[in-house]
């Protein structure tokens, strides 16, 4: 891959980006909710003051909703994880009225992501392969360079129209 | 541009000794729709020149047999309100610039706080029409003069009860702004003073710009006349002393697109070269105006270059 092609890669849109720094500087009170220990990023003991959930923890969905039910504005949210668990909270979080320039999002492990598939409309979360067949209608799906921020997905489209069906069906 | 609307006036009232309301109605066919916090720019046949004003929208979005705004006296102004409050009678017919919004609703909002200052209040009316179709969650917080700036206030008393907080002089916006739950935004209309208190407020409060949403109410002051040099089409063009720049090219046949006429939208941006520039818009960084002006708002001299 040439620099100019690599360059444009790195600028595509329709991929998420993730910053490097935090971004909450303004923020009064900082939530941070990591997938495990292991996420957590080395700038989380400079966040003060700042309530920390572990999903390793048992109760952490009971306790994820309480945080993000009661936080006030003024609140800023780091998420550290994988990629579908970090977007998998960013919608939660939006839902709860969380804004974008309130969600902070560290890329700290390497795991599955999210994909949607345009045919059945399920979200699903798999390994970073460009092929998969997808687990609601077992259309073989392709999945493009293109990240949908409201779905917390990339968007996998059936990979060939004359042979739509992967496995069982073909 | 689309063409302006053609409305005759249906109806006036005085809200308050400084405030008139004006009903306008279609000459022909339905008004076009409008989103709340939408302004219209009237016309305004002076003997000086037409003058164009901006005025918020203050009637029901949902319904577009009429709009209504209301109009402040500003004694000190280039003259549009006293022209507005002396001279315009029922029946009269006005030209109208469709709708255009500034100011919008923040659509995922599921807290809506609004602050108004005086005849800050006009989009909030509409907002607040709105608001109630949606059976939307929000508060007004209403600072006025007793008499002087507090227009609709019986009529908000009636319908909003105790979703409405009133108060004769600047809120503690602290205890406004503070511990609000995560879908808030906040909006603010009035004098300068008060939106710069509320964006500080909030910025101090921890909330991001994108929760914070103001629409200043400026217009063009007058200033010394000074001359125009257009590079573009070789023309040579002077602004009078109560003009605007803006208005001077309308009066030559130069349509530069425009919206706010305040210099806080952008849209008439002008690339400049030469001349002392003397910037009063509010949308252009310092950057940007070594290169534009909004001509709008802004004047110069002794002669400004213009690349139109």
């Amino acid at each position: 891959m040439t620099d100019s092609l690599n360059a444009a890669l790195e600028q595509r849109h329709s991929l998420p980006r993730y910053q490097a720094a935090p971004l909450g500087a303004n923020a009064r009170q900082h939530l941070v909710v990591m997938q495990s220990t292991a996420a957590s990023a080395p700038f989380v003991c400079e966040l003060e003051p700042a309530q920390v959930l572990n999903a390793e923890h048992p109760d952490f969905a009971r306790r994820l909703q309480q945080l993000l039910g009661s936080a006030t504005v003024g609140s800023h949210l780091y998420v550290m994880g994988d990629e579908a668990f970090m977007w998998r909270i960013h919608g939660l979080a939006r839902d709860a009225g969380l804004e974008e320039q309130e969600i902070d999002l560290s890329h700290t492990l390497s795991g599955p992501r999210q994909v949607y598939c345009v045919h059945c409309g399920l979200l699903q979360a798999a390994s970073p392969t460009a092929q998969l067949a997808c687990l609601g209608c077992d259309v073989e799906l392709e999945v493009r360079e293109h990240f949908s921020r409201r779905l917390g997905a990339y968007i996998g489209v059936c990979r060939n129209p004359d042979q739509p069906y992967a496995g069982a069906h073909s | 541009m689309s063409r302006p609307l053609q409305v005759q006036v249906s109806a006036t009232r005085m809200l308050t000794q400084a405030v008139r309301e004006f009903t306008f109605t279609p000459c022909s066919g339905h008004l076009p729709a409008f989103s709340p916090g939408s302004h219209v720019q009237v016309h305004l046949p002076l003997a000086t020149g037409t003058l164009r004003n901006a005025y918020s929208l203050t009637s029901d979005p949902a319904d577009n047999r009429h709009y209504r705004i209301a109009v402040r006296l500003q004694e000190h102004s280039r003259g549009g309100s006293r022209f507005l409050h002396r001279e315009v009678q029922v029946g009269d017919t006005l030209q109208l610039s469709a709708p255009a919004n500034l100011f919008a609703l923040h659509s995922t909002a599921s807290l809506h706080i609004l602050i108004a200052g005086g005849i800050g209040i006009t989009p909030f009316m509409a907002y607040i029409a709105a608001l109630e179709q949606r059976q939307a969650n929000f508060e007004l917080h209403y600072v006025y003069r007793q008499g002087q700036s507090d227009a609709y206030v019986d009529e908000l008393q009636q319908r909003l009860g105790t979703r409405l907080h009133t108060y004769p002089q600047r809120p503690d916006l602290n205890r406004i702004l503070r511990e609000r739950p995560l879908g808030s935004h906040v909006y603010s209309c009035g004098p300068q003073p008060l939106l710069d208190a509320v964006r500080q407020q909030a910025n101090a409060l921890g909330w991001p710009a994108q929760r914070v949403h103001w629409e200043a109410f400026s217009a063009a002051q007058p200033g010394q006349p000074f001359d125009l040099n257009l590079l573009r089409s070789a023309r040579q063009l002077r602004v009078g002393a109560e003009q605007s720049l803006l208005e001077a090219l309308e009066a030559a046949g130069l349509n530069v697109p425009n919206l706010c006429r305040g210099g806080v939208c952008g849209q008439c941006k002008v690339r400049h070269s030469g001349g002392v520039i003397e910037h009063r818009d509010s949308f252009l960084s310092p950057a940007e105006q070594a290169e534009f002006l909004m001509p709008c708002v802004s004047r110069g001299h002794p002669c400004v270059s213009l690349d139109l």
